[in-house]
């Protein structure tokens, strides 16, 4: 084998192939698309992965119900029914009655007590509300002709009228006894 | 043309556009170094490209743009390629012994004898012959690229060649 042997071996031939290029460029991409498919697909079945993982996770951290729970008693049940509640009353007022009214009352009473008592009554009502002194004072000279002795004790609640009354009857007892002596 | 590093990062994307770009602007270097290994265009040849982009496509993963041009690579996973494929020849020719060769065929063995002396030389001798007949550089130049000195290239290619001129008696070559 000579030097030119040599070099006729070793030096390149041959023209370029297109047809091998494209067929050799049309199967590597299809290889290249298969790998971005691949990679989406890798990522979507990671992520489901991760999604049912995390839902295992969750499932098995639930607490499990517990074997004998208590039966649930129920607190009793309490119905509100409203009630209505009245201020106490205060104690039926007896009726108006005029003065001239009570007198009647008074004239037809039976015991001296009670119509002394509602001579009084009809004398306070004449010389409050009518404003007839006169018929006031008729009215106490009868309360007392019917009180008797006792009810000429003065007290607080007496008006001025039946005071003077009960003042003047004082002295005209206590002068009629003088006189008596 | 973008940077090696921007149509890896494409073609890991699923680019098939980047990788339309980058095949194109390799294959001429790449077709060329595979016929001159295996002796010129032949099947062997076709087989070798073929086999070579597809592996480059799956594995373009490990390609790194630090170390290498895209073109370089695939030359590499070529080389490796052609000297596994080549083996695999030999043990079936061993084992279904020798086949009754057509006078036409003889041109396409005579080729393969080139990819076998090749294959069996050190890579120091193939680099050297490379560089002188592949690539059209003188000793000179080929010196500076292997960082050798002019004389030392021309050493390196005469014993590439003796090896290889050995290597391709041995595989039953006859020029």
């Amino acid at each position: 084998m000579t030097d030119d042997d040599l070099d006729r071996l070793l030096t390149p031939r041959g023209e370029s192939d297109a047809r091998l290029k494209a067929a050799i460029l049309a199967e590597t991409s299809r290889l290249i698309r298969r790998r971005r498919w691949a990679g989406s697909a890798t990522k979507a079945l990671l992520g489901a992965g991760l999604f049912l993982s995390g839902l295992g996770v969750g499932w098995s951290a639930k607490p499990s119900p517990s074997p004998a729970p208590p039966p649930a008693v129920a607190p009793p049940e309490v119905i509100a029914v409203p009630v209505l509640v009245l201020p106490p009353s205060p104690p039926p007022a007896e009726p108006y009655q005029s003065a001239d009214r009570i007198e009647l009352i008074a004239e037809q009473a039976d015991d001296r007590a009670e119509a002394a008592r509602l001579y009084r009554l009809a004398g306070d009502k004449y010389l409050t509300d009518a404003g007839e002194p006169g018929q006031a004072a008729r009215c106490y000279r009868l309360h007392l002709q019917h009180a008797g002795p006792a009810g000429l004790a003065v007290e607080s609640a007496d008006s001025w009228l039946l005071t003077s009354l009960k003042t003047q009857r004082l002295a005209e007892v206590r002068d009629a006894g003088v006189s008596g002596l | 043309m973008p940077p090696d590093s921007v149509l890896r990062a494409a073609v890991l994307a699923g680019d098939t556009r980047a990788w339309a770009a980058w095949l194109d602007a390799a294959y001429p270097r790449v077709e060329r170094y595979v016929r001159w290994r295996c002796g010129g265009p032949g099947e062997l040849a076709d087989e070798v490209l073929q086999d070579t982009w597809l592996t480059a496509a799956r594995t373009v993963r490990r390609f790194d743009p630090g170390r290498a041009a895209f073109a370089g690579w695939v030359c590499g996973v070529a080389g490796n390629f052609l000297r596994n494929t080549l083996r695999g020849r030999r043990r079936r020719a061993k084992r279904e012994g020798p086949l009754e060769v057509e006078p036409a065929r003889r041109a396409t063995e005579a080729d393969e004898g080139v990819a076998v002396a090749l294959a069996e030389s050190p890579s120091h001798y193939e680099v050297a012959l490379r560089a002188k007949y592949l690539d059209g550089a003188s000793t000179a130049e080929m010196g500076k690229e292997l960082g050798l000195s002019a004389a030392a290239a021309e050493s390196l290619l005469a014993r590439a060649r003796q090896t290889f001129k050995a290597a391709y008696q041995k595989a039953g070559g006859d020029p």
